[in-house]
């Protein structure tokens, strides 16, 4: 009997199905269901109940007050977590592909072992700190809080993609920008950083979109008292049951996330083009 | 070969394993779909209410009934659920679902859209429901025409659950107890980070609408006090108030809200009961089940907390089952019927702690073996005795004052001092204050006593009103020696009761309104500062980056161009 034999087009079948499934499908029916509205007179079909197609959903979004506000804090409260995560993974990440010491994989998995905890158990831990730190006595700190949680709780998605790209770093770059007379700190800005962006890139994109709608960590440490984005779409999903502004909602992220992301994506073909050597000196 | 031997072995066995499965789907077997909140009946190791109702029904039916018991965690989503699980049939809809517990306002919107199935009484099995049911709940289903197509399950009120101790540790003496029986509690300046409300949109717009209308609630009450206004008409102007969603409502509403929103700690659903008992807080809108929860689980951190209704008028809210188009409508009521039981519904009391509708003389009893003073009397009966001292092993029954009463062994005015009337509560009192005498010695000259270490005031609370049922209507009550607390929660007063409204369903343009207030109030205001920080960031990355880019690949550099010239001498030094 002949050995079974796949092509690579036939490897990637099981992958293509899963993608049209659970990626496109969805994708369809909230583009769908985001441009439609329940009416009675309507020409279209959707699950049993008549719609038709309109753009009100976005029209009533973006003419409240309180929507766009929930962009500002969403977006606000995204890139602050952000930036502290690179912050602190950063130099992190360096002294874990850096160190001599054979303790690579430990010292990765002390930070990576947090993740095999529940996050919301993660989240509910924290709160229990926070309030025996005294930083749980006001509700003028839930924005503080609900911070902290967010980084607490991406941090290892901002460590692992700025390590793997460290860790790959040509020395000789390094030492060569040392021996032409580049002081340390012209050294980072000139050779480290420009050749790590794909990593910065990588750990912003995993970062960014999350937070914005992980409600779960605003609502336990910020009381309730911090709205993001991720909860207003839940809410529209779950207690006022309008699914047609809920993704109208879901679009209006989606889009601004594409937009983010083509963004940081034209830095770091820039950026990359710079780290293959055309342009750096 | 081999392997497709194994493969073909491999499908016989799946194959074999489906007809199986088939087989017994063939067997007759009467299947009760359960749609139910979380949380919401005994089923533990000890007791577990629906193995035992799928035996009582198999005995019945004499074939095997298996209830499929699912959980959902609000109104909302319940209802999503049946609208997607709905199957047109010949005559109208489907859902799926025999048996399923909404909250009032959502028993009306669902009625109001011809989604459910009626009772039928004709059967005869829904008699315990009947017979056992407080008469207030039955009498209110009747008013509303909810009788036919609702069952009640368990109801209570709202009201504040607070902790004194602290309130008027952290208060500097600003707090007067009786500030707790007022909607504007949270509002006080003491009350700032002490306090949560309920992260919904319903019970905090009735918190607000107490505060609103605290004014005109307060003369209505003292107008019904007076005698002026009937229950009946006291009641439907409560139930006006609290129903109210014009827009000027609710824009005071929104503005209520805005200024608590900074005083209160947070909103929450779920964890102001442990955030209570811990002490995080001091004050915790509450629903009554949740409140009696809170209580005992702080009573075992030995922190004594206490719930109160607002006496300007609150909200009452029940749970009931209904039965959606398409469901089997005699097992259903069977269901109904076991759940209805005394005993089943003290077992399911003990758990939930939630109050049943289920009432009458068992419910009392029940209830003074709960809530009623009693004291310890030593006897050497150690296998009957109700509590064991382990320290000193001795052990000792409980003896309830109710019994000593009922017996006649406590003779007003021989062995207590007859308080009279309470003025400020209207419960009868008595003090006993023979501290460690007998009180009565029997024929033998045993000594029954009552021991009690200092004076203690016991109030005869007044329970008929929601004990009562349609056949029993004898007076109930009970001797207790602690107010405010978990019997005053479970079953609150006629009084307490008559003050409070049922909210009804909003139509769409209503709660339009409601979410458009909601969303004001959940999303707070923006600083100014971070408003223009966010928006330079995104100015910086979204036109200037791009530029600096487009300049890089035509060969300006903007960037560390006067390192790069210190550069050029250090090469040259090396060179020469």
């Amino acid at each position: 009997m002949k050995a079974l034999r796949f092509s690579r087009k036939q490897l990637g079948i099981p992958y293509a199905l899963f993608l049209l499934l659970f990626v496109v499908f969805p994708l369809v029916l909230i583009i769908l269901y985001a441009f439609t509205k329940v009416d009675p007179n309507g020409y279209i079909n959707l699950s049993g109940v008549k719609v038709s197609l309109t753009f009100e959903n976005f029209i009533e979004f973006f003419s409240k007050s309180s929507n766009i506000r929930v962009l500002f804090i969403s977006f606000g409260l995204a890139i602050v977590t952000t930036a502290l995560c690179l912050v602190i993974s950063y130099p992190l990440a360096y002294i874990l592909a850096k160190s001599k010491l054979n303790k690579n994989g430990v010292l990765l998995i002390l930070f990576i072992l947090p993740m095999w905890i529940n996050f919301v158990l993660r989240t509910a831990a924290m709160k229990e700190l926070l309030f025996a730190i005294g930083m749980y006595n006001s509700n003028k700190l839930s924005f503080v809080n609900t911070v902290i949680g967010m980084v607490y709780d991406y941090l290892p998605f901002t460590i692992l993609p700025l390590y793997t790209v460290m860790i790959k770093l040509d020395k000789s770059l390094v030492e060569a920008s040392q021996d032409l007379g580049a002081k340390p700190a012209n050294t980072f800005f000139r050779v480290t950083l420009p050749l790590t962006v794909p990593g910065i890139v990588s750990a912003v994109t995993m970062v960014l979109l999350p937070t914005t709608t992980s409600y779960v960590v605003s609502d336990t440490l910020g009381n309730g008292n911090v709205t993001i984005i991720g909860k207003v779409i839940e809410s529209q999903f779950s207690t006022v049951f309008d699914w047609h502004a809920g993704s109208a909602i879901a679009m209006v992220l989606l889009v601004i996330i594409f937009i983010t992301m083509w963004i940081t994506n034209k830095f770091s073909d820039d950026e990359g083009s710079q780290a293959r050597g055309n342009g750096l000196w | 070969m081999r392997k497709i031997f194994s493969l073909a072995l491999a499908l016989i066995t799946c194959l074999s394993l489906f007809s199986l499965t088939g087989c017994k789907k063939e067997e007759d077997v009467l299947e009760l779909n359960v749609y139910n909140w979380e949380d919401y009946i005994c089923k533990d190791e000890n007791a577990d209410l629906i193995k035992d109702f799928e035996e009582f029904a198999t005995e019945k039916y004499g074939k095997k009934v298996v209830v499929n018991y699912s959980t959902f965690g609000t109104n909302e989503n319940m209802y999503n659920e049946l609208q997607l699980s709905k199957v047109k049939t010949d005559n109208g809809y489907d859902y799926g679902y025999d048996l399923v517990c909404p909250s009032d306002y959502m028993i009306q919107k669902m009625l109001g859209e011809g989604m459910l199935e009626k009772f039928d009484r004709s059967l005869g099995n829904l008699d315990n429901y009947d017979t056992y049911s407080s008469k207030y709940i039955l009498d209110l289903f009747d008013n509303y025409g909810w009788t036919d197509y609702a069952c009640g399950y368990m109801y209570g009120t709202m009201g504040f659950v607070y902790n004194p101790e602290v309130l008027s540790e952290n208060s500097g003496g600003e707090y007067q107890p009786g500030d707790e029986a007022h909607w504007d509690f949270p509002w006080k300046t003491y009350s700032k980070n002490l306090g949560t409300i309920k992260d919904s949109i319903r019970d905090t717009y009735a918190l607000a609408i107490g505060k609103v209308y605290s004014e005109e609630l307060t003369a209505l009450g003292l107008r019904w006090k007076g005698g002026e206004l009937s229950d009946d008409e006291y009641q439907q102007k409560i139930v006006e108030i609290f129903n109210r969603t014009d827009e000027e409502t609710v824009r005071k509403v929104t503005e209520e809200l805005i200024v608590l929103k900074g005083n209160v700690y947070g909103f929450e659903v779920d964890s102001g009961k442990r955030d209570m008992a811990s002490g995080k807080i001091a004050i915790n809108f509450a629903w009554s089940g949740d409140a009696v929860y809170t209580l005992d689980i702080a009573d075992e951190n030995d922190t004594e907390l206490f719930y109160a209704v607002p006496e300007e008028g609150s909200n009452i809210w029940f749970d009931g089952w209904v039965m959606p188009k398409g469901a089997n409508i005699e097992l259903s009521q069977d269901f109904v019927n076991f759940l209805a039981d005394p005993e089943n519904a003290k077992v399911n009391m003990n758990y939930i702690g939630y109050t049943p509708v289920v009432s009458g003389s068992a419910m009392h009893e029940n209830a003074i073996e709960w809530y009623g003073a009693y004291t310890l009397i030593e006897t050497d009966d150690v296998e009957n005795a109700d509590y064991i001292d382990e320290e000193t092993g001795k052990a000792y029954f409980e003896y309830y004052v109710q019994d000593a009463i009922d017996e006649g062994e406590l003779v007003a005015g021989t062995h207590y001092i007859d308080n009279g009337v309470d003025a400020e509560t209207g419960y009868k009192m008595i003090t006993l204050n023979e501290i460690r005498y007998p009180v009565y010695d029997d024929a033998e000259e045993n000594i029954i006593g009552f021991e009690l270490e200092e004076e203690v005031d016991l109030y005869l609370y007044d329970v008929s009103f929601l004990l009562n049922t349609r056949t029993e209507t004898d007076d109930m009550f009970i001797w207790t020696d602690t107010l405010g607390r978990q019997l005053e929660t479970q079953y609150p007063t006629r009084e307490t009761v008559l003050r409070c409204a049922i909210m009804k369903h909003f139509n769409d343009e209503e709660m339009g309104r409601l979410n458009d207030m909601w969303d004001e109030v959940k999303v707070s205001a923006i600083p100014a500062w971070l408003m223009w920080m966010i928006v330079g960031i995104i100015l910086l990355v979204i036109i200037v980056a791009p530029i600096l880019s487009y300049l890089n690949k035509k060969g300006v550099h903007f960037t560390f161009k006067r390192k790069r010239k210190n550069l050029t001498p250090v090469k040259r030094e090396i060179i020469k």
